[in-house]
């Protein structure tokens, strides 16, 4: 009881402390006052402070077993291992709040720190931003989902603590939430920064100087997060894919999309002062993105699997959050619209200003294309609900032909359910429109750095363009020939047109990159003889953030060439007897046998594939199914494959019958799967050597 | 710009901050092992850990209290007074964002990006502005503030000992006074300029590097 | 190339011709109705033969499964008083018991709706996160 008690005390002062810390900060501003200010910094860190005893509190609850803790009750158990004890902190909706809180005040305190004397003037007004988002989950946690509600049946003999699902104690369960987090969580800073800028009407490009490594930091960690769950996905859940479209998948997705729209835009306002409007709006709906995400996954307005489970009064808090802002940012925006002029005109369309501006808008699109196909079910939801209880909005529906009049008339009468229905929408339709738009971006991304700034000669261009052009040609000749060649079982499509395409831009967009880098060496050398290899590094480290960018767009490149591979999959289910062969493309694959074993936690059955190609072996298969003794009803899948460059040959079991060994296999072969995996490491090692560089650096890396 | 450093004051506190904690926790373990009879196990570090952020954040509130304790300061928080005009630090910002631009024009010529005739171009109106805002900075008599810093170390170093007169500045009608390390003469037009410049700032044409 | 009116222009068109083709060559499969038994047997004429979603409770007591094989069983599901009888033609996921939760995706054929694709909730286990399990079994590819 005693730490169920300071715990809600603890949270009670976060959420007071961080009510006095926007008022100081707002008044401190008003009145220009350094004392007001230096509370309410004091206060930022002060916070920190109390979110990090709060978060002590409760870990020590999990670590100690402390069942008179609601929180704790439900999510962990005495024989789970440490390490998803201490990960169950955020397993759940109310302490994925703390953690939530507890990472806002940490980037608070450090970029407080950080530009405290850098951008004296924006300092109270991100404080007092800041400080209302802590104070808003603060809120969230002292009057509706309080991690410290005690669990109150004390008369009764201690229930079973319920413990921690098996199939969420994986070593992805630790890296991959906390990772997404971090990305979301710090994607407020740049917009406290960013609605500094506007209030004091500093909207010069100071306010991105001091917030250039976050946008960076958030970009690489939602990144991180987003594989991280793909990777999750194909290994532990066994459906032979990494990323179905889920609205939880997507609400990731979203600030991300965003916030690499916004980390390139903000080139173009260093550079030439342009596009001041565009860079706001980005960072304001990044920001608002992460919100949404949240309230996506929590409030159980979408139907998912990840989510959280339903919660209307939470829906409504964010929707209400979420709302004030939107009308206050734009608002902001728009009191100070006269201030964001460009200071010049586009001039050329062969320009690097238009390249990033066709950017802005593509990555936009995609944004608002995946939101909207995301809340569409929802929203015919929420319609046919409104029809039912609302006159007028059963009107409009008619008079727009959206519902069928007579139809509902005729279920009235009849006293039937009505007739409207819900919508899901799945991958195909996600995949019909996502494909062409990322494959125009990765186009874009091979244009890009042929183009120069202001504008490009059309000759030189003609002569840049010439051998990625070529690569491509050859790229997708090889891809329509070759692949031909490589697979004879004529179970897929040969040409898949949107297959081919990927390979051709793959190919264009590295051979730009090879030029570049090639290109940069030989000036480099020109100007100081010096050998290919110190060359290249001082290239890179010279020009950090141009190279760096290119590493990143090489990494993908190369996933775009592992999704290029989904064109080509293959999918067998069936069942088979010990002794038989399956043919899956170029592969034969025996059933060798299958095997009953069992450890301190678990019944497994294993079944062993011998896979083979041509005649020679290619390796073993051993998936397998677990029956956990805690969960007896759920047996969990695990999945084996057999990871080659060309592709993963991968094996799951729906099915098996122990007399007669009988078995039903789900049996895939992705081609270029690992691909997606490298090129997310390059991207990775790219976006480190981007936010090693310091901004004060010369760009031109001769 | 300047950057804020470090006082001495903050960086003696960091070791011996570092130390107070390691004193405590071990403090604080031990208090929990011996007296209490706790298990040497990871919930008793986490109770160490629990009292360590019990410190920090009594710590941080008193920090709070402190500050608004304190008298007024000074109450003057932003030294720039317009965003609406061209102030000297947006000034500094565009120079610096149109040297840059030049650099980075000269490396996308010489990667082919750009025909000799664009590159001219588009040089020349760089220049011109890179010219203009300098100008401007410079009629505005004031010092940048490393400069006036090494001005000032200057004169205190001169008034120890006398500097040399071959290199003081030829030039007398520069308007700004030239710091008593080096200055840079321009080959064309033999006035002095910082010696940093890239850019003589009386005829406008590139320096030798 | 500078940007004229009549680049802006030319421009414009390319798009509208993208999002044109895009939207046309749309065959709709991803877009499935989803709802509930009552809603779906409130006009049965209107929904037969369209792949759809079904949501509704297992009957307890109408799981008849065919003997050597695990791989088809027929049962019935409700919701608010109206049943529909099920036949379904694939392994069902672990989840799968009567009184159960289920969302079926298939087809009304003549009265009884065939499907090969089921998502199963868990009525006693509690949520959060849990919910990928009931996912074994089903392919999320085809928006289960």
């Amino acid at each position: 009881m005693l730490i169920s008690t300071l715990g809600t005390i603890c949270v009670l002062v976060l959420f007071l402390l961080s009510v006095a810390t926007v008022a100081l900060g707002v008044v401190g501003a008003a009145r220009r006052s350094e004392r007001l200010i230096e509370g309410s910094v004091q206060g930022i860190h002060g916070i920190l402070g109390v979110a990090v005893l709060a978060s002590m509190l409760l870990e020590y609850a999990f670590l100690s077993g402390d069942t008179s803790i609601q929180y704790v009750h439900h999510n962990s158990h005495p024989a789970m291992p440490v390490v998803y004890k201490i990960t169950a902190f955020w397993g759940s909706l109310d302490g994925s709040l703390l953690f939530w809180v507890l990472l806002l005040s940490l980037f608070a305190s450090l970029a407080v720190r950080a530009n405290r004397q850098r951008h004296r003037v924006l300092i109270p007004h991100a404080v007092a931003i800041l400080a209302t988002i802590i104070g808003f989950f603060a809120a969230l946690l002292v009057f509706m989902n309080n991690p410290f509600e005690p669990w109150l049946l004390p008369d009764m003999a201690p229930t079973q603590p319920k413990g921690l699902n098996p199939l969420l104690q994986n070593p992805y369960m630790v890296c991959h939430p906390p990772s997404l987090y971090l990305g979301m969580v710090s994607l407020a800073v740049p917009y406290a920064f960013g609605m500094a800028a506007l209030i004091t009407g500093h909207v010069d490009e100071a306010w991105q100087r001091s917030v250039r490594r976050w946008t960076l930091f958030a970009w690489l960690f939602l990144a991180i997060g987003l594989v991280l769950g793909g990777l999750w996905a194909y290994e532990e859940l066994g459906w032979g894919g990494y990323w179905a479209w889920d609205p939880v998948e997507n609400a990731g997705l979203l600030p991300w999309l965003t916030c690499t729209a916004f980390l390139h835009s903000i080139m173009v306002q260093e550079r030439r002062g342009m596009l001041k409007v565009w860079n706001l709006v980005l960072v304001i709906i990044s920001f608002f993105l992460t919100i949404f995400g949240t309230f996506l996954t929590r409030s159980g307005v979408v139907q998912s699997v990840h989510a959280f489970g339903e919660d209307p009064a939470l829906a409504w808090t964010f929707g209400g959050f979420m709302a004030v802002i939107l009308v206050g940012s734009f608002g902001l925006l728009f009191w100070r619209r006269r201030l964001l002029r460009s200071r010049h005109e586009l001039e050329s369309v062969l320009s690097r200003e238009f390249a990033f501006l066709l950017n802005n808008w593509m990555f936009l699109i995609c944004a608002l294309f995946v939101a909207g196909a995301t809340m569409y079910p929802t929203i015919t939801q929420w319609s046919g609900l409104l029809a039912e209880k609302y006159d007028w909005y059963r009107e409009v529906m008619f008079a727009l032909g959206i519902y069928d009049e007579s139809a509902w008339a005729t279920a009235l009468l009849e006293g039937k359910a009505m007739p409207w229905s819900r919508v899901t929408i799945g991958p195909a339709f996600f995949n019909h429109y996502m494909t062409p738009l990322g494959l125009g971006l990765l186009l874009l991304t091979g244009i890009g750095p042929l183009v120069a700034w202001r504008k490009t000669s059309t000759a030189s261009l003609r002569e840049q363009f010439i051998a990625p052009l070529g690569a491509g040609v050859v790229a997708l000749l090889i891809a329509a020939f070759g692949i031909p060649l490589v697979r004879m079982d004529g179970e897929f499509e040969v040409l898949s047109g949107w297959g081919l395409t990927a390979f051709g831009l793959c190919g264009f967009t590295f051979w730009t990159l090879v030029q570049e880098f090639y290109r940069g060496v030989a000036v480099r050398r020109k100007n100081r003889p010096q050998s290919v290899l110190d060359a290249l590094i001082g290239l890179v480290v010279r020009a950090r953030r141009r190279y760096g960018g290119y590493i990143v767009h090489l990494g993908i490149v190369l996933m775009f060439f592992g999704w290029a591979g989904n064109a080509y999959k293959l999918e067998r289910k069936l069942g088979i007897y010990p002794g038989e062969i399956v043919a899956l493309g170029d592969y034969q694959i025996e059933y060798v046998g299958a095997r009953a074993t069992q450890d301190w936690q678990k019944d497994m059955i294993t079944v062993e594939l011998s896979v083979s190609r041509d005649g020679a072996k290619s390796g073993d298969l051993e998936p397998a199914k677990w029956w956990y003794y805690q969960l007896p009803d759920q047996p969990t899948t695990e999945v084996s494959r057999l990871m080659r460059p060309g592709g993963d040959v991968y094996a799951s079991i729906a099915d098996v019958d122990m007399s007669t060994g009988w078995t039903r296999l789900n049996l895939y072969y992705n081609p270029l799967v690992n691909w997606v995996w490298v090129g997310f490491a390059t991207l990775l090692a790219g976006g480190i050597v981007c936010i090693g560089s310091k901004r004060e650096e010369a760009e031109g890396g001769g | 710009m300047v950057e804020a450093t470090q006082s001495p004051v903050v960086a003696n506190a960091r070791p011996r901050a570092l130390i107070a904690i390691a004193i405590g926790s071990v403090a604080l373990g031990l208090f929990l092992v011996v007296v209490l009879r706790a298990r040497l196990d990871i919930a008793t570090v986490a109770l160490v850990l629990v009292g360590l952020s019990l410190v920090g954040c009594l710590r941080g509130l008193h920090r709070v209290v402190g500050a608004l304790a304190k008298g007024a300061l000074d109450t003057v928080v932003e030294t720039e007074s317009e965003y609406g005009g061209v102030s000297e630090r947006e000034l500094r910002e565009e120079r610096r964002r149109l040297l840059r631009a030049i650099n980075e024009l000269r490396f996308d010529h010489e990667m082919g990006k750009l025909s000799q005739v664009d590159y001219d171009s588009v040089r020349a109106g760089y220049e011109l502005r890179a010219l203009e805002v300098m100008r401007a900075l410079d009629a505005g008599e004031t010092l940048h503030p490393e400069l006036a810093a090494r001005l000032a170390q200057a004169a205190a170093a001169e008034a120890a000992a006398p500097v040399p007169s071959d290199l003081l500045p030829a030039d007398a009608a520069t308007s700004v006074p030239e710091a008593a390390s080096a200055s840079r003469a321009c080959a064309s037009c033999d006035g002095g300029n910082d010696p940093d410049a890239k850019f003589c700032k009386h005829c406008g044409k590139e320096l030798a590097a | 190339m500078a940007l004229t009116a009549g680049t802006r222009v030319g421009l414009g068109v390319v798009v509208a011709a993208a999002i044109g083709y895009l939207v046309l060559s749309d065959t709709g499969e991803g877009v499935l109705e989803y709802m509930y038994v009552d809603q779906l047997m409130a006009d049965v004429s209107k929904h037969e033969g369209r792949t759809l979603k079904v949501h509704g409770l297992v009957e307890a007591g109408s799981i008849q499964r065919k003997r050597g094989t695990t791989g088809d069983l027929k049962f019935v599901v409700e919701y608010n008083g109206q049943r529909l009888p099920v036949h379904y033609t694939n392994i069902p996921p672990d989840t799968f018991q009567e009184e159960g939760e289920v969302v079926l995706t298939g087809k009304l054929v003549d009265g009884v709706f065939e499907s090969d694709e089921m998502s199963a909730k868990c009525p006693s286990k509690y949520e959060e996160e849990v919910g990928k399990a009931t996912l074994v079994g089903a392919d999320p590819k085809k928006g289960g």
